[in-house]
């Protein structure tokens, strides 16, 4: 057997997550380190300077702490989701002190544990074969891609972002509200420096036509004058940038050029009135209004830290002044441009303008913010032991700096903090550049595989716009095609909000390699075919719209003709398909371009972005963009006519000309051609969408039902099921695997994680049951095993928890034989048990019969160490497990919740606590959940239905050709309306299938993928060959009367799932229970053994009509009915006091003496109890009388 | 109770009787006494089935639930039926009511081990209830020639499975593995007439396209006798193709087809727990055995009238 490996197409499902996250131990933590600027102080003795940086971030491998002798060391994820701990290793940063004029100290400071991704480069689990996945215990098609945090597993939920290093035009109201001469127009850069870490600067355009710069620091806003930021950069006179600002005008006859000029003029006016010409004047200006907000040494000069302020806050990810001065103007032109009308709008709610914020991104966002202000906290604190006692701070001193270095955050807590809440946590999160502080992290529930892997293909808009209530973010945008899937998203409140990628998309994870080499490489490619390299700033811009500039990441590097602009394109393109040739394996029979190996060429990433914005008046911004950057999203498509693939970006997609299998043959016009094609229908559709069989025949709101609920199937969680403990897990007993299936169907593996049935449909109105949504499912498949479930519980018994006790699982001594009587239910039902054999058979009386030995209490379920027997069954209420108290010597016994028997599936020991002794065990419950009336199930089409009747086999219509009785019956009415054909397309091809042994492709748009097959004529053809009839009707015959049908039935195997809402988790029944104490009237909620409440309208309804005896029954009887006397002469209801009767006290007070020893009910009032009348009130009403009297009010009631 | 003085006598033809299959026709009746025949056969004739495991050791994959409900489904040779008593019947404890099986596997090999209903020790006092296709364990086997038996759970090395289980009798109303059958059913004999007069009007090829147009090729032209003749009138299914041809044709009426409805093709396929020729017959008795039980309920002085 060769090595078999875990499927590539999974492992590609959570190839952002992974990748991202090694990103991020390797390089990423590199870079956090090397872009945290250093904090500086002086010693006040020795008047030293010192300098504290990080360096060196080491990350290991999950360890065990506990781990004894020469045992394996290795922690595995197995060990961590049994015993409820992390999954993590240790982090290990250098600190380096510098003393002014010696050479630095360098210790190694460990920073906790930070929790590791499982599979990616420090999980053991990293590279294995299935084979030894299952040896670690691990699903043999194990993804990883997520965190195990106390046992839970835990994502990191892909976030959107507003596109990195891309210059948009903004039209906001919010802008107005900036200033009293703000317009709503501005552009706006999101910045990134290259440890992921961002920074917004914005471009506001004012009413007297001068342009005002934004940028934040720890989110304050501050604005200067465009022109003294221009200034800044390089020496440039007001003539050169007037220059430089009227030649990026659009040159045509609606006269841009001149109110291009007109506004520079202005703005360069707005910047003279400030009185700084030079730029050392406007660098010290800057530098000294923010010297303190940036909290800058004071040996800086105001020059000094006005770059410093040019280098941490205004375009980061620029490291020279010329290029962000190149770029300033880029972005002015475009502000000008937009106040024009020279371009148009970006719109920020459309793809074309988002990337995905990764979990290495938000780690590294994280962790920089989080040693940042650890550095700071280390300052502080030599600077406050300088301030006490500046002899003992010798920082040269590893005790001292050791001592000083306790401040130090523990990283590791922090992240698994993140991780385990959602939360950036508190203080954190200002300095971050991101929308919103919580809501990061989710967990992967393994309620079934759809569930599972849709949690890493889903990606959030942000939890700012499910607050808000326009819904203009929720739009499906065509400019999402191919990334996003249009079908696979919830309804209700996080409706177009929280969207997943398509099975296709891909996520770029890491910037390339060698990123300085990369760009000039590609500059140079592209000077080579046509651009003239050079920026804004270096020379006067050639004109617009003969010329458009290039931008690589950001960074303005050169012009290019307008003519030659698309055969500089097309030539990256082709760079780009033979790199992904080269890459990933070139496809059989594409020439692909010639890359000489040392070439400029050969650097140019497969994953460039090559987003050509040609000139449209009114449109976007023209440009050539190109990105390298990481978190954009990626897809494949074939380029035409070759056929190579590329990969293209959501910026490049909205301005190719790309073909659908089933579109038009050319692209709108005669003049523009075709220059992509999709590589397959399906390519829009994400994984779980794309397992809907003939969904194109579908109406488009079931397929996205159908997403939902085929996310909320009982089917198979998980194939290590005894080496997890999830709290909650639904498995169905017999699934199958479905008989009509798309191709994506096997490409994901689902079959080893089945959820459903083929039953055998008929679609009927057959006895009245199957009314409105409502199905009936034949009994004897039932009993013959059909949607036969189970629910699996893990419960987590922890002695250690139970504070200040010293407890150790042993088993209760017996007191007394075991009581005879089974036990009740809480509403006094017994539950159903197997009809007992005779008390003299052999079942009973044989010697082979188990018979606890009653050596300790509850023997039949609890063992002599305690703990319950492997397939004990524990009713509600009954102890299945107990511990001994060694101080006190007394027995805690531990219940089984809820109304439900459960069987002890499994018990697990978990070792690691401190005290001797077991202290931990996993008892896995089970609970049956075989069908029941009220139970729900749904075909793969978006058609639920509840259970409504289990119909007797013999009751059930039957075929008289063949004596089929259906499985389930559903009413016809179901389809008209939802126009569902997908599912009786399903049917008459499985049918045909069934009959010929063999699965049905049922994948969506195959004709459009160009298959000229006839599926439902091929299927006709075959039932026509096997005696039926060839639509998919059958005559059918009466189970009841033995008389035909009027009409054909239509019968086939569908594929049902059976959805996780059960009766059983949700009946709620009471007559009379728990009551609230003060009115005493019933609790609610169905944990509490409540009841529901039978509110006003509820009422209105029941006296509408006329049935007063209900009403009585309902608001009074079963609720808080109360007897009590009233006075009929004082008419009170609240004197009645019981007084011992004047016999009683002579005799003596004999409490439950029966009859003579009763106390007799008095008014205290009147002094005599013979006017006391008994009458039946709500005890509400009392309670409102004795209100009342509290605040000096009688009340007199009239008894007549 | 003869009301009107004309009294159907019910036939029964068996056309084909093997031990797991029976097919006959029931003419000279109605459909309610055809379909109730059909409901006691599916239902109420009783079999043995297990109804009762007690698990002793269960390490395998399987829970205890799922194994004793795979257990129930077996079938057992229900000769023996005849015999015994069910736990409704039961009156005292001499009563023949239960059978006793066992069953003790352990994996004690590398790879998979299959456990089957030939694994089961019987009932040594009552060795005829066994389940179907079954081989004694221990007694040397001819794979090819002997069926392996039904799977139950299949082991891993060091997995074990002890338990009794205790077969009673039962019908399958009360549960599916009581069900002497995999399906019982009958189908209208359907009636076929033709129009000889209108029929010749038609043309040879107009003949052979009507004889065509039936899927289930009921209709055959005979080419001596140039005739369109009724080939096998059962396999038609009521799909009225013909009929739609005819009328495409402008010939409607030249084909007439009804359900008779006295006369009912019955197919039993038996699961071998019983012959089928003996579920016939007791459904039979059992439906007797019903009306008999009704006509005493009821008030005797209907008699008089």
């Amino acid at each position: 057997m060769g090595f078999l490996a875990v499927p590539a197409a999974l492992e590609e499902l959570v190839r952002p997550h992974i990748d991202s996250f090694d990103y991020f131990l390797s390089e990423g933590l590199e870079r956090v380190v090397q872009e945290l600027h250093p904090v500086e102080f002086e010693h006040s003795l020795t008047k030293k300077q010192y300098r504290v940086w990080f360096e060196s971030p080491v990350v290991g491998r999950p360890v065990k702490d506990d781990a004894v002798g020469a045992a394996d060391k290795r922690l595995f994820p197995r060990d961590c989701r049994e015993a409820g701990t992390t999954y993590k290793a240790a982090l290990h940063l250098d600190l380096v002190i510098a003393e002014e004029g010696a050479p630095p100290v360098r210790l190694q400071q460990r920073m906790g544990q930070l929790p590791i991704m499982v599979k990616s480069r420090a999980c053991y689990l990293r590279n294995l074969s299935q084979p030894q996945l299952v040896a670690r215990r691990e699903e043999a098609v194990e993804m990883g891609g997520y965190f195990i945090c106390n046992g839970i597993e835990r994502i990191i939920r892909l976030l959107v972002q507003q596109r990195r290093h891309y210059i948009m035009a903004l039209r906001r109201s919010a802008f107005r509200k900036r200033g009293s001469n703000y317009t709503d127009l501005g552009t706006l850069i999101r910045c990134v420096r290259p440890d992921e870490t961002s920074a917004t600067v914005r471009c506001h355009y004012l009413t007297d036509g001068s342009v005002n710069f934004a940028f934040a620091i720890r989110r304050s806003e501050y604005f200067v004058p465009v022109g003294v930021v221009l200034k800044c950069f390089v020496e440039v006179s007001d003539r050169e940038l007037f220059g430089y600002l009227a030649a990026s005008a659009l040159q045509d006859a609606e006269g841009g050029g001149a109110f291009v000029a007109e506004r520079a003029e202005q703005l360069l006016r707005a910047a003279a009135a400030t009185g700084l010409r030079t730029r050392a004047q406007c660098l010290e200006h800057l530098g000294r209004h923010f010297r303190g907000t940036l909290d800058l040494p004071a040996r800086l000069t105001d020059l000094q830290a006005g770059e410093a302020l040019l280098e941490r806050c205004i375009f980061v990810h620029l490291p020279r002044p010329a290029e962000k001065f190149a770029l300033l103007l880029v972005m002015t032109a475009k502000l000008l441009a937009l106040a024009s009308g020279a371009c148009g709008e970006d719109n920020p709610d459309a793809l074309p303008h988002h990337e995905a914020l990764l979990p290495g991104a938000l780690l590294a966002k994280f962790t920089a913010d989080q040693l940042a202000s650890g550095l700071a906290a280390f300052r502080e604190q030599v600077i406050r032991d300088l301030e006490r006692a500046p002899e003992s701070v010798n920082l040269r001193d590893e005790a001292y700096i050791k001592r000083a270095a306790d401040r130090l955050p523990d990283i590791g807590r922090k992240v698994e903090y993140l991780l385990n809440t959602g939360n950036l946590g508190t203080g954190s999160g200002s300095n971050i550049d991101l929308s919103q502080a919580s809501g990061f992290t989710i967990v992967a529930e393994k309620l079934n595989f759809f569930r599972y892997m849709s949690h890493f293909r889903c990606i959030h808009r942000g939890a700012y716009f499910q607050e808000l209530r326009t819904t203009a973010v929720r739009k499906l945008l065509p400019d999402s095609w191919g990334f996003m899937c249009p079908v696979h998203t919830p309804d209700g409140s996080p409706c177009g909000l929280l969207l997943h990628l398509t099975a296709t998309c891909r996520v770029a994870t890491a910037p390339p390699g060698e990123a300085d080499s990369v760009q000039a490489a590609i500059a140079m490619v592209a000077a080579g075919l046509g651009m003239v390299p050079g920026a804004p700033g270096t020379c006067a811009p050639p004109p617009w719209p003969a010329y458009i500039g290039v931008q690589l990441d950001g960074r303005c590097i050169g012009w290019v003709a307008a003519g030659r602009a698309a055969g500089l394109v097309a030539h990256l393109r082709a760079i780009k398909a033979a790199r992904l040739a080269a890459e990933e394996g070139p496809l059989p029979g594409v020439q692909y371009a010639d890359i000489p190996p040392m070439s400029p060429e050969a650097l140019v990433p497969a994953d460039l972005e090559v987003a050509h914005i040609p000139h449209e008046r009114g449109g976007a911004y023209p440009g050539i963009f190109l990105f390298t950057s990481p978190a954009r999203l990626l897809r494949p498509v074939a380029q035409l006519p070759r056929g190579g693939r590329e990969l293209i970006g959501s910026l490049e997609q909205t301005y190719l000309s790309i073909r659908c299998p089933d579109g038009l043959p050319s692209a709108g016009c005669a003049a523009r051609a075709f220059t992509h094609a999709e590589t397959h229908p399906t390519a829009m559709l994400s994984v779980v969408a794309s397992l809907t069989p003939f969904s194109d025949f579908n109406q488009s709101p079931r397929n996205m039902y159908q997403c939902q609920m085929g996310k909320q199937t009982m089917g198979t969680p998980a194939l290590a099921l005894q080496y997890r403990s999830d709290t909650k897990m639904y498995r169905l007993q017999s699934p199958q695997t479905p008989l009509v299936r798309t191709q994506r169907y096997s490409e994901y593996c689902m079959d080893e994680f089945p959820s459903g049935t083929n039953m055998i449909v008929a679609v009927l109105a057959y006895t009245g049951y199957d009314m409105e949504d409502a199905m009936i499912l034949n009994a004897a498949a039932v009993q013959r095993g059909l949607a036969h479930g189970s629910l699996y519980k893990t419960e987590t018994l922890d002695l250690s928890e139970d504070k200040g006790k010293q407890q150790v699982f042993a088993p209760e001594k017996a007191r007394s034989p075991p009581p005879a009587e089974r036990p009740r239910g809480a509403f006094g039902q017994r539950f159903p048990q197997n009809v007992p054999a005779m008390p003299s058979s052999a079942a009973v009386t044989g010697v082979t019969r188990i018979q606890p030995q009653a050596a300790h209490a509850n023997a039949d379920r609890v063992d002599v160490d305690g703990l319950p027997h492997v397939g004990a069954v524990a009713y509600p209420d009954q102890a299945y497990y107990s511990a001994l108290d060694q101080v006190t010597g007394r027995y805690k016994k531990g219940k089984v919740k809820g109304e439900e028997v459960a069987t002890v599936e499994q018990v697990a020991l978990v070792g690691g606590g401190r005290q001797p002794g077991a202290q931990r065990a996993n008892v896995l419950l089970r609970f049956n959940r075989n069908p029941v009336v009220g139970d729900k199930f749904s075909s793969r089409h978006g058609q639920k239905g509840v259970l409504s009747q289990l119909w007797p086999d013999i009751d059930m219509p039957f075929a008289p050709a063949t004596g089929m009785r259906p499985d389930l019956i559903i009413n016809p009415h179901a389809f008209p309306s939802r126009m569902t054909i997908g599912m009786l397309i399903e049917s008459l091809v499985g049918k045909a299938g069934a009959l010929q042994g063999r699965f049905v492709d049922g994948s969506p748009f195959q004709a459009a993928a160009g298959s000229t097959r006839n599926l439902t004529a091929e299927a006709g053809d075959a039932l026509e060959a096997a005696g039926f009839h060839s639509l998919g009707g059958e005559a059918m015959v009466s189970g009841v009367t033995g008389e035909e049908f009027a009409a054909d039935i239509y019968i086939g195997p569908v594929y049902y799932q059976r959805l996780r809402h059960m009766v059983s988790d949700k009946f709620q029944v009471r007559s009379t229970g728990p009551i609230n104490q003060l009115t005493r009237q019933p609790v609610k909620g169905r944990k509490a053994g409540g009841g529901i409440r039978f509110g006003e309208m509820e009422r209105d309804a029941l006296l509408a009509h006329g049935a007063a005896y209900l009403l009585h029954d309902r608001l009074h009887m079963s609720s808080d009915h109360a007897v009590m006397d009233v006075c009929t002469t004082c008419g009170s209801l609240l004197t009645a006091c019981a007084q011992p009767s004047t016999s009683t006290l002579s005799a003596g007070y004999h409490p439950g003496g029966g009859a003579r020893g009763r106390l007799a009910m008095q008014c205290v009032q009147c002094g005599t109890g013979r006017h006391l009348q008994r009458v039946a009130l709500p005890y509400v009403f009392r309670h409102l009388v004795t209100e009342l009297a509290a605040m000096n009010i009688k009340c007199v009631l009239t008894v007549r | 109770m003869q009301r009107s003085g004309h009294r159907r006598i019910p036939q029964v033809d068996v056309r084909k009787l093997d031990h797991k299959y029976c097919e006959f026709v029931l003419s000279n009746t109605d459909a309610s006494a055809a379909n109730a025949l059909r409901r006691v056969m599916l239902a109420e004739v009783p079999t043995i089935a297990i109804d009762l495991v007690e698990i002793e050791i269960n390490t395998t994959v399987l829970n205890d639930e799922f194994i004793a409900h795979r257990l129930g489904l077996i079938p057992l040779v229900s000769h023996a039926v005849h015999g015994m008593k069910s736990v409704f019947e039961g009156a005292d404890e001499e009563d023949f009511m239960e059978v006793e099986l066992s069953l003790s596997v352990r994996c004690m090999s590398e790879g998979t081990l299959d456990v089957t209903s030939n694994d089961f020790l019987l009932d040594p006092l009552h060795p005829e209830v066994h389940p179907i296709g079954y081989v004694p364990p221990g007694q040397p086997v001819d794979r090819s020639r002997v069926e392996p038996g039904i799977l139950i759970v299949k082991m891993r090395r060091g997995q074990e499975l002890a338990l009794r289980a205790v077969a009673r009798k039962g019908i399958g109303r009360d549960h599916a593995k009581w069900s002497p059958v995999a399906t019982a059913v009958f189908q209208y004999m359907p009636g076929v007439m033709i129009n000889r007069a209108l029929m010749d009007t038609l043309t040879e090829a107009q003949k052979k396209d009507l004889c065509a147009s039936d899927p289930s090729h009921m209709l055959e032209y005979n080419d001596v006798t140039q005739q369109v003749e009724v080939h096998n009138v059962e396999a038609y299914h009521y799909d009225g193709e013909c009929l739609a041809k005819a009328v495409e044709m402008k010939k409607e009426g030249v084909l007439v087809i009804k359900q008779l409805q006295d006369k009912f093709i019955f197919r039993v396929e038996g699961t071998g727990v019983l012959p089928a020729q003996d579920v016939v017959a007791t459904a039979m008795d059992v439906l007797i055995a019903k009306l008999r039980n009704l006509q005493e309920a009821l008030p005797q002085d209907d008699e008089a009238g």
